[in-house]
């Protein structure tokens, strides 16, 4: 079995590209929630999300900026890299064929098209799967590749994901009542009245740990374990009890050889809803048991937004940085605590600590759950 | 191997309007596994499309576009894994529940046997779902490989190692 490194990676959220910007927002606790002014909000009762000033880019753009980026980072050198990507499809090109009859991008309101474009685009021949199950997709990308590389089928692998704050999935959240009633997500906290959407789009480089050896690469993490589990429960609403996540989370512990005590850090799904965000805390403490109450939790989606198929890669970048810098990002607009979620949510502040084991989970509609696991290499 | 295949209109689902895409996967589930116990913990769900749920997606944005108010149903169905929700709750699998978009059938089968084989899992029920193509998706095949089929297709397949 071949070690997973990571070795480069790529990011945007509402707060710009790169590291700097993810440094100076999601980790200085600073949120980027505001009107929406992107498309007419008016037929909506929500209006805030947290979207990056101007004209979204279309989704290919995105996923190709971070991409690259990840490629330059890791100097991997290789053009047969598997490209997995976490994307719905691109929802502009659906909305210019219908209002406008244009066809010219209509190919990438397809996944698999997406997908492959991508990898055309990063002139890479390996495999390319795009992945749609919503908000695990770009997590489910990167415990693809790691278990491939894992058993040798493949050398390297482009994960990424994306979403970019668009009308139609505005419109599907506002028509479930899904959005924060005060232009803020609070997860965890007593106050929180639902999520908000936020532009995000991430690409990690994973490579087997021979080849980062024997180019004399630098990893930048481990993946040291990963789990995917269901919850058999609901179609949009997440098991009480939590079954699916403390299996999945289970099965990242498993597979590393950990112990609860030895996580770090988690970055949480934290939606910021009611339901999500007690069942969350639910499980946690099923899973981790007497450790739960000093590991250190955040969910960045208070500063971030809720970036759906590209949650995951965003939220492991978060996650892989606080590992790097020994910083924890914070749950930002944290104001009055709930009983039902009475873990160490970093309230409001980034907290420099050192870690070296990490935790990024993910949950999505239907009741499915991912857990990945990094760890200093 | 145990596959069922159906085509055309399946049997209406509470809560799921408009679309064949999630009637289509719970019919084809449901008859696959009914002569095939599954151990749910030892069982893992692949559903694998090409253009998805287009017709939900297609409606919605033309609903919008008319003016009309959008339809919260059309929410939970606006992701294939809602639907699995729902079948995994009657059949008790609680296994991993992966969906991708590939270009072809083979691509799929290689990522089921890439599931099994991590040993966690025994079983997947390998969900294959396309529906006949509406205009943006027919606009959008032009020129790929792979193209829609003419009629509403679903088929269920337990893969074993």
């Amino acid at each position: 079995m071949n070690d997973v490194f990571v070795t480069g990676y790529g990011i945007f959220t509402a707060h710009g590209f790169g590291t700097d910007a993810l440094r100076d927002g999601v980790f200085a606790g600073e949120h980027a929630f505001g009107p929406v002014d992107r498309f007419d909000t008016t037929p909506f009762r929500g209006k805030h999300a947290a979207a990056f000033p101007g004209e979204a880019p279309g989704q290919l753009a995105a996923l190709r900026r971070v991409s690259e980026a990840a490629l330059e980072m890791a100097g991997a050198g290789s053009d047969k890299a598997g490209v997995f990507v976490g994307t719905q499809g691109d929802h502009l090109p659906v909305q210019r064929f219908w209002r406008d009859g244009e066809t010219a991008g209509v190919d990438h309101s397809v996944p698999a098209r997406l997908a492959e474009l991508l990898a055309q685009e990063l002139a890479q021949t390996g495999p390319r799967i795009a992945f749609v199950n919503a908000c695990v997709a770009s997590a489910n990308a990167i415990l693809h590749a790691a278990r491939l590389i894992q058993r040798g089928k493949l050398d390297v692998a482009v994960c990424a994901g994306a979403y970019l704050v668009e009308r139609e999935s505005f419109a599907n959240f506002d028509s479930g009542r899904a959005f924060a009633k005060d232009g803020r997500i609070r997860p965890f906290s007593g106050t929180r009245s639902g999520l908000l959407l936020g532009d995000g789009a991430a690409a990690l480089v994973l490579e087997s740990a021979d080849r980062v050896r024997a180019r004399g690469g630098e990893p930048l993490a481990r993946v040291a374990g990963w789990g995917m589990a269901s919850d058999a429960y609901h179609v949009c609403q997440p098991d009480p009890e939590g079954k699916g996540l403390t299996a999945a989370i289970e099965g990242a512990l498993r597979r590393s050889g950990k112990a609860p005590s030895d996580i770090g850090y988690i970055n949480a799904h934290g939606t910021g809803t009611k339901i999500n965000d007690s069942t969350e805390t639910v499980a946690l403490h099923k899973v981790l048991g007497s450790a739960a109450p000093s590991i250190p939790i955040s969910s960045t989606k208070s500063t971030t937004g809720h970036m759906l198929e590209g949650a995951g890669a965003v939220e492991a970048v978060i996650s892989l940085l606080a590992l790097r810098d020994g910083v924890l990002p914070p749950t930002a607009g944290y104001d009055v605590a709930d009983p039902a979620c009475d873990l160490d949510w970093i309230p409001n502040a980034p907290r420099e600590q050192s870690v070296r084991t990490v935790l990024s989970v993910n949950a999505a509609f239907g009741g499915l759950n991912t857990a990945i696991l990094l760890e200093r290499p | 191997m145990t596959s069922v295949t159906r085509t055309g209109d399946a049997p209406p689902v509470p809560g799921f309007i408009e679309s064949q895409f999630s009637p289509l996967v719970k019919a084809v589930v449901d008859e696959c596994l009914e002569h095939h116990e599954v151990v749910g913990e030892r069982t893992g769900v692949l559903l694998a499309t090409t253009f998805g749920d287009s017709t939900t997606t297609d409606t919605a944005s033309r609903r919008q576009l008319a003016g009309q108010v959008h339809n919260p149903l059309l929410f939970y169905q606006s992701v294939p894994t809602s639907i699995l929700g729902y079948v995994t709750r009657e059949h008790g699998i609680t296994g991993p529940i992966c969906c991708i978009s590939v270009f072809g059938e083979s691509q799929a089968a290689e990522m089921a046997q890439d599931m099994l084989a991590e040993g966690d899992i025994d079983r997947v029920l390998l969900v294959e779902v396309e529906l006949a193509p509406t205009q943006r998706v027919a606009a959008a095949a032009t020129g790929l490989a792979v193209q829609p089929p003419a009629e509403h297709t679903a088929t269920a397949t337990v893969v074993t190692a």
